[in-house]
């Protein structure tokens, strides 16, 4: 299994975790000019655009943590073409969906919600 | 007023803030406009802190705007208006028509904030409800005829505003009368007899002092001794002593007390008048109703001395940056103490002055006319003689409570005489005013035409001996100023203080 392929399985399984969680599944892998979206949901009456990570335990850096300013710069600018694109009106948020393959290669999903709270702004423009 | 207001301070005025609160749909954000400072700005993160506190997490984008949009808001007391904005913006409870004012901690406690005596002031002019940080309540309780309530965290305000748990309203305080404290009694200085008189006088008519004399003849003690014979603040001017100290930051003083301020001669001009970055009172308004003690004197750098001369000529100094310009009250005593020449024994009995005239000249030069000619008491410290000094159980005259007594006798005079024109003291009183009701014997004014001209007295120098001899008239409770008020008047003045010290030409 190559990397591209261990993150696609980890997408699945964020899903299937949301899904658990009485979301519902709007899009996935979806692009967006140069950037890419890995899902889109709909958490009660909340767009939510989430970014999934997956990473196996032992990495240094933890799944969560590997989405820098930089990465959630792109993903608020390609989170805000999408959100025009579909024509929606209401509030939405950016979450950040950590998958950790286990010694015993079980997964477990974490998730990070709004992640760019309490950032200057939510990052302006 | 409509909407929910906070305040904001410009001098020792607080001005209403109405905060507008618009969210629209969006990724989450707040954004702050209407001239915020970083305090403002940064209240972002107190205020969604503090609301998620009580289960309020906003979402959307978030549009705060602080009007009127031209005038510049500063500091944390804006916290907790725009948190009601966000709360009644997302329909949780109503709060409009009132003030509100504090600084938010993240878990929604209020903070104890400056400003709060200027906003009460403004609450009640406006006639709404103010809410404050319970800290404050009792600086706002001093403010009679004001609707205030003491909130303790931004969830009991909540409570408060939906109806469901009234906070009881600030029950309205009043100035407590207390023992005015003697530091340093007028019987424990042994001697100066003149200079103790001037004292009485200076505190009785609120007039400056310069006290001049050899090291170590007592020029600081007797300054000190001043505040004991100060009268008590009348509640007008405790209410003046009040929005000061709360524009500035520092915690309530209980009483009747005067303030007494002592500069050291390093301070900057700022320090002694004001402004700064936040603009903020300097020593001569922290002072204001009080005394303002400069000691060392002509060591103050000049433009510290020069810039003294317009408040204390009109009792207000206006400082004027790029920010916007206020004005604060500076009626200050001001009490100043200098040697006769930079080493300190001009004129003394015993030692040898060793300055130059040219270190004489200079030292001199330091205290421009200007300056010296706003300074109503000019008395010699001399040294003890040697008798005075020995005599370790020797009388030290009147003790401070039997001169402050007269004093405030003088003061109540004044005050009555004045009141009906908005002044409390001689001092305060413009030259028209002061000739028009001065109250003279007939055979004064020719006294004073023979005087004048040998004294080469200026305008201001005569207005200013008339304003010392009606003190002097006050102090013996008479009605008319005779030629004996205005002779011992004249004897506070020198033409030229150093040229000739007062122990020199006796």
């Amino acid at each position: 299994m190559n990397h591209l392929e261990f993150g696609a399985e980890g997408e699945s399984i964020a899903a299937r975790y949301l899904e658990d969680l009485g979301w519902h599944i709007l899009d996935r892998n979806i692009r967006v000019g140069r950037d890419e979206l890995d899902i889109s949901a709909m958490d009660g009456d909340e767009l939510v655009i989430i970014e999934v990570r997956t990473r196996s335990i032992g990495v240094l850096l933890p799944a969560e943590m590997s989405v820098g300013p930089q990465k959630l710069r792109k993903i608020i600018r390609a989170a805000r073409k999408y959100v025009e694109k579909i024509s929606y009106r209401g509030n939405w948020r950016i979450d950040v969906v950590a998958v950790t393959e286990n010694k015993d290669s079980n997964r477990e999903v974490e998730l990070f919600s709004n992640v760019t709270m309490g950032m200057e702004g939510g990052f302006m423009g | 007023m409509k909407g929910i207001s906070g305040v904001t301070l410009k001098g020792t005025q607080a001005l209403p803030v109405e905060v507008e609160v618009e969210i629209t749909g969006g990724l989450f954000s707040i954004t702050i406009v209407g001239l915020p400072d970083t305090a403002v700005k940064e209240a972002r993160e107190r205020v969604r802190a503090a609301l998620r506190g009580i289960g309020l997490t906003l979402k959307g984008r978030i549009a705060i705007n602080l009007a009127p949009a031209d005038l510049p808001k500063e500091g944390a007391l804006l916290d907790l208006p725009m948190a009601i904005g966000l709360a009644c913006a997302s329909g949780k409870v109503e709060g409009a028509g009132a003030l509100f004012m504090g600084e938010l901690a993240l878990d929604g406690r209020l903070r104890w904030i400056r400003g709060a005596v200027p906003a009460a002031v403004l609450a009640k002019e406006l006639d709404v409800p103010l809410y404050v940080p319970k800290e404050n309540e009792s600086e706002v309780a001093l403010v009679a005829g004001v609707r205030a309530y003491a909130v303790e965290t931004l969830l009991d305000l909540m409570l408060h505003l939906a109806g469901e748990k009234p906070l009881p309203p600030v029950e309205g305080g009043s100035f407590a009368d207390n023992e005015l404290d003697v530091e340093v009694d007028l019987a424990d200085v042994k001697g100066q007899f003149a200079a103790k008189r001037a004292l009485e006088i200076a505190a009785a008519g609120h007039h400056n002092l310069l006290l001049t004399g050899s090291p170590g003849s007592g020029k600081t003690l007797l300054a000190r001794a001043l505040k004991g014979i100060l009268p008590p603040l009348s509640d007008e001017e405790m209410m003046e002593v009040l929005l000061v100290r709360s524009t500035a930051g520092l915690p309530l003083e209980s009483g009747r007390t005067r303030p007494f301020r002592t500069a050291h001669h390093t301070a900057s001009a700022v320090a002694i008048c004001g402004g700064g970055a936040s603009m903020r009172p300097g020593e001569i308004t922290l002072g204001n109703r009080g005394v303002l003690f400069m000691d060392e004197f002509p060591e103050f750098s000049r433009d510290v001395l020069e810039s003294l001369r317009q408040p204390l000529e009109d009792g207000t100094i206006t400082v004027s940056r790029a920010a916007g310009s206020v004005t604060y009250p500076a009626r200050v005593l001001l009490v100043t103490a200098c040697n006769p020449c930079p080493c300190g024994f001009s004129g003394d009995p015993v030692e040898q002055c060793r300055c130059t005239p040219q270190a004489l000249d200079r030292y001199q030069r330091k205290l421009s006319g200007p300056i010296l000619d706003r300074i109503d008491l000019h008395v010699a410290v001399p040294r003890l003689n040697p008798e005075e000094l020995v005599s370790l159980d020797g009388d030290g005259g009147e003790a401070s409570e039997t001169v402050r007594r007269r004093v405030q006798a003088a003061r109540e005079r004044q005050r009555e005489r004045w009141l009906e024109l908005g002044y409390n003291c001689n001092a305060e009183l413009p030259e028209k005013v002061l000739r028009k009701r001065l109250g003279m014997e007939p055979d004064v004014k020719p006294f004073l035409a023979q005087t004048i001209k040998g004294l080469r007295l200026s305008g201001r120098g005569f207005s200013r001996v008339l304003r010392v001899a009606r003190t002097i008239a006050d102090l013996e409770g008479v009605d008319n100023i005779s030629v004996h008020h205005v002779a011992e008047s004249l004897s506070y003045r020198e033409g030229e203080a150093f040229a000739t010290p007062a122990w020199r030409r006796v």
